[in-house]
């Protein structure tokens, strides 16, 4: 269900190029807390959500992570694709380069590559909704550390969008989780899992 | 054509919405484990009040067209903004749905996007994936032009 439009979601504008900073930003392209990691995980989770304005949700915020990612991918890319042999072999970025060229490939800063071992889908509205909390605070932090390392203010500056959004998504998976309890019994939120359960006849739990 | 206005940044408040006033764990009457996350009341804050640095990209090469010359990176800058408040917004009513005036920001915001885009295809090139103008008959564009990710120092390795 994705169509897309010829534009990145924020603007990308880098003049310099930078190897080292591109190996550290990398790790939100493939990393365990980045933008992959993260739209992998909401647009899997949906599937056993039956709550639909929930499901809706991670929908929509998968969504735009997948946008958060090629903003990650058009950094690095800005960041290193006029970079010269010499400037390769002095960076520490001819480690990358070797396999990958000038290419843009997902792994963590420290070389782990991309995998789905970096999320859970637990099929339990709760523990999904916690994990992704946990997802973006973790994302946030990233971005922080980012930033301490960053010089430049065209890199800064979609960073610091990104660091945003993620904060907004903490509040917004916040109150679907609330949405989520709403149908549950208050006594005991753990005593049923929709994804699974089933009802008796008299419950109301959609 | 006069420039488009900038579009204006609007601070919501409290939207009143049930969600935002009841405080959480009240509204069946129990307690919950979990703390309150999300605040004792959500504010929306459009997104255009936490604006950064200045938008910079390139030169947009835009065809003339019945006789007037149109900005193509105003256009996209609009374009951009507004589809982004439409991001926000559409998060926020996933989680507010009974919220009035962030639909209102919503309808708002698409006018705004509608009307740049509209402009935009006929004068810069195709930017939508479910349509085409027909001048593109025998000349498909929407695989040429500047690549969306190429902007700052590589654009001089552009073919």
């Amino acid at each position: 269900m994705w169509a897309y439009e010829k534009r990145t979601q924020y603007p990308v504008n880098i003049k310099n190029n930078d190897a080292k900073t591109a190996m550290f930003i990398i790790s939100q392209y493939g990393g365990p807390d980045g933008e992959l990691s993260a739209s992998m995980r909401y647009l899997s989770q949906k599937f056993s959500f039956k709550n639909p304005r929930v499901a809706g949700l991670l929908n929509d915020i998968g969504t735009e992570e997948l946008a958060h990612l090629e903003i990650i991918g058009t950094i690095v890319h800005q960041l290193t694709c006029n970079l010269s042999p010499e400037e390769i072999k002095a960076s520490g970025f001819d480690k990358y380069y070797v396999d990958h060229t000038l290419g843009v490939w997902p792994q963590a800063a420290g070389g782990i590559p991309f995998n789905a071992c970096e999320f859970q889908v637990k099929g339990d509205p709760i523990t999904d909704l916690v994990e992704n909390m946990a997802a973006e605070q973790k994302a946030r932090s990233t971005y922080d550390n980012i930033l301490r390392l960053v010089k430049d203010p065209d890199v800064a500056d979609p960073i610091r969008f990104l660091r945003a959004r993620e904060v907004v998504h903490f509040q917004r998976f916040g109150e679907g989780l609330r949405m989520v309890q709403d149908d549950l019994d208050f006594r005991n939120f753990y005593a049923f899992n929709p994804s699974i359960d089933k009802c008796h006849d008299q419950c109301t739990v959609k | 054509m006069e420039e488009k206005k900038m579009i204006e940044t609007q601070n919501m408040g409290n939207c009143g919405c049930e969600r935002g006033r009841m405080p959480y764990g009240q509204m069946r009457g129990g307690r919950s484990s979990f703390g309150n996350p999300a605040g004792a009341r959500p504010q929306y804050t459009a997104p255009l009040q936490q604006r950064g640095r200045g938008y910079d990209v390139r030169q947009e090469v835009c065809m003339e067209h019945h006789a007037h010359k149109v900005d193509g990176r105003k256009l996209r800058k609009i374009i951009d903004q507004a589809s982004f408040a439409m991001d926000d917004a559409r998060l926020f009513l996933d989680t507010h749905p009974h919220c009035e005036e962030a639909f209102d920001y919503f309808k708002k915001m698409e006018k705004i996007r509608k009307e740049a885009i509209k402009e935009y295809e006929i004068h810069c090139g195709s930017i939508l994936s479910y349509q085409a103008d027909e001048r593109h008959r025998g000349d498909w564009d929407w695989n040429t032009g500047p690549l969306p990710w190429e902007n700052g120092c590589c654009n001089e390795r552009r073919v």
